[in-house]
């Protein structure tokens, strides 16, 4: 993690490049901040470099020429990647228990909270249950119990829609909502435009390892030089 | 319910991992291959070890003593890194560096510890030759396990580091220079001690390969960038006996895997026409080129036939070349009946006439090379050099008119 920065601000990318091999960049030049309260939506097509972003973010990656930093009261961030990601031997109690042990989480405060976790998500009756047998909507919920418990200052969600029923996707999308209301930013890839023109405050729009549009629809618009179109437009005219 | 700490955390994987491999033994060995395998193989085994070691074999009282060096520099070359990461830890444990350091840092206590005891192990095994050959004591060679033990363990770490720098061609050039490099380091104090015959050497290397892996690993704890590739490293670990136990059985992943093929990079065609039935063909003919595995099994097959014509009396080598053809072609008709009903074949409607010309273009084009050389090898072995073409074009002459038969009786689905 990098040192410092404005109180609001939840990460602050600033990538020259970064790659999987050295001298070999897949990304060049990425910047762009997640503030608190802020929804912002990472677009491009397949290969543009949005999966290597989020990697160099997370620090994934060996070769990486940058800084990123994570802000807020404490720094955290909860990751929700695109195909889940859970310990398969572990119950969906024993997750949460795991990553309130890592964040020195006092025992009472942690039942606590996880009990009004699982109520609120409708997981309290597969608390014992082993994820590997869960959907893939409820082992999102999974992943996003565990970052909720934690009280993170930023999710990274990767591709959140695919594979989900229109009602996990508004689950989904109540969820963060409400995340943002408490203060977290939240940086989201994804393909699904028209929704995330909907729930978007701000977006980045990559393509062949480049940002080549990003701020808010009206600014991409303008990017794109299509006033008053939509984000599908917007990305046909500039990918 | 445990509260979890990052010593019982790594603790608990490390059990899992045992449990793990348990069960993928168990599932291939069952009672009777502990009766009819095992049990005598290890009394067989343990016999004539004893045998040996109570009367040394000629052949092992004749080996040079630096020889003895060889598997132990194999041991000491081939140990992985254990840290015990898992895909979960990227959703929230990652961010915990100091769980994520005493994670992998009973990793490494732990690989080392497993090394100690595999270079025990070997090195028991090799005391009939360290002992009763070489004549060495047990203090010597309780130097030279802890040496490898504990060159194994660095070895490992230099390993899973280059695994996570580089890439590619890179990657496999760098370890082969590490192992170049590292093998001859192992050596000097080993042929030092074999020459002067004094522990200090292996002592001595012993010291400061411990501290040199203990300082490696220090190292390997703070870098940056190696999760995904200690991921796969781990993934690997754990099905190692899943891997060697199908390893008869399952299609291997190529070890260099190319972006464009070797033969026909640009696609090119191989025949003029364009009907369904010359396309299948043609496509069924690259398809089992660029497959090593099948021209392999292909060149295989027709180096033992040329040994077996070769072995026949004069007059028999004609007929065994003549025959032996027969099993390449229903070969090729199964191999052919496999492809066709892959899915991404067999979802377009083909006819049965473009299958069956499909089949047989490309079975006579993958046959025809066959017959040529078989029968040159029974010309050759028959006349000598001036058999060799003769045989071809006999060769030649009897394939095409086989083929064209077996097209015409539908040996050819």
């Amino acid at each position: 993690m990098e040192p410092s920065i404005q109180p609001d601000l939840r990460l602050d990318v600033n990538l020259r490049s970064a790659g999987y091999e050295e001298k070999k960049d897949t990304i060049r030049n990425v910047r762009f901040q997640v503030h608190s309260g802020e929804l912002v939506g990472l677009i491009g097509p397949n290969g543009a470099g949005k999966s290597t972003t989020i990697k160099s973010i997370l620090g994934l990656l060996r070769h990486r020429d940058g800084e990123v930093a994570f802000g807020g009261p404490t720094g955290r961030y909860a990751y929700v990647p695109e195909h889940p990601v859970v310990y398969e031997y572990l119950t969906l109690w024993e997750h949460l228990r795991l990553a309130a042990a890592a964040f020195g989480m006092e025992e009472a405060a942690f039942a606590a909270k996880a009990e009004a976790l699982l109520e609120r998500f409708r997981l309290s009756e597969a608390r014992h249950e082993l994820p590997a047998k869960f959907s893939k909507g409820m082992q999102q919920k999974l992943m996003l119990v565990t970052g909720f418990m934690l009280e993170p200052d930023l999710y990274i969600v990767d591709e959140p829609f695919i594979g989900l029923d229109p009602r996990a996707t508004k689950d989904l999308l109540d969820f963060l909502e409400a995340e943002r209301r408490r203060g977290a930013g939240i940086l989201m890839s994804t393909h699904v435009l028209d929704t995330a023109e909907k729930i978007c405050d701000g977006f980045v729009l990559i393509d062949g390892g480049s940002v080549v549009a990003q701020g808010t629809l009206p600014d991409v618009r303008q990017t794109a030089g299509l006033a008053d179109s939509s984000l599908f437009d917007c990305f046909l005219a500039l990918t | 319910m445990k509260a979890w700490t990052p010593i019982s955390l790594a603790l608990d994987r490390i059990l899992r991992f045992w449990n793990l491999q348990a069960r993928a033994w168990r599932t291939a060995l069952d009672w009777t291959v502990w009766i009819y395998f095992i049990v005598p193989g290890l009394l067989y085994a343990v016999g004539t070890y004893r045998a040996w070691w109570l009367y040394p074999p000629d052949w092992l009282t004749g080996l040079p003593a630096g020889l003895a060096a060889l598997p132990t520099l194999l041991l000491a070359l081939t140990g992985q890194l254990r840290v015990l990461v898992e895909e979960a830890d990227i959703l929230f444990l990652r961010q915990r560096l100091d769980w994520m350091r005493s994670i992998m840092g009973i990793g490494a206590a732990y690989t080392f510890l497993m090394h100690v005891l595999q270079s025990a192990l070997a090195f028991g095994l090799l005391s009939l030759w360290l002992v009763r050959i070489i004549g060495l004591g047990a203090g010597p060679i309780a130097a030279w396990a802890l040496y490898t033990a504990a060159y194994r363990t660095l070895f490992s770490v230099a390993g899973n580091l280059i695994r996570a720098y580089w890439r590619g061609w890179r990657r496999y050039a760098v370890l082969t220079a590490a192992v170049i490099l590292a093998g001859g380091l192992y050596l000097l104090p080993v042929s030092g001690f074999l020459a002067a015959r004094d522990p200090a050497y292996l002592w001595g290397a012993a010291a400061i390969t411990l501290a040199a892996a203990a300082l490696a690993a220090a190292f390997k704890l703070g870098a940056k960038g190696t999760f995904a590739n200690d991921l796969l490293m781990e993934r690997q670990a754990k099905l190692a006996t899943a891997d060697l136990l199908l390893q008869g059985v399952m299609e291997r992943k190529p070890t260099v895997q190319l972006a464009r093929p070797l033969l026909f990079r640009r696609s090119g065609r191989l025949f003029r026409g364009t009907d369904a039935g010359t396309v299948l063909g043609e496509a069924r003919i690259k398809s089992f080129l660029r497959k090593w595995a099948n021209v392999q099994l292909w060149f295989s097959f027709h180096s033992a036939s040329t040994a077996a014509i070769l072995m026949s009396p004069g007059w028999l080598a004609p007929a065994v070349a003549a025959v032996l053809p027969f099993i390449a072609a229903a070969w090729i008709r199964e191999q052919w009946r496999e492809w066709a009903a892959e899915p991404f074949i067999s979802q377009f409607p083909w006819s049965g006439e473009d299958l069956r010309k499909g089949s047989s273009r490309s079975g006579f084009w993958l046959l025809i090379a066959g017959f040529v050389w078989l029968a040159a090898a029974a010309g050759g072995g028959m006349a000598g050099w001036p058999g060799l073409p003769i045989g071809a074009v006999c060769g030649l002459a009897y394939g095409f008119a086989l083929l064209k038969l077996m097209e015409k009786l539908r040996f050819f689905p």
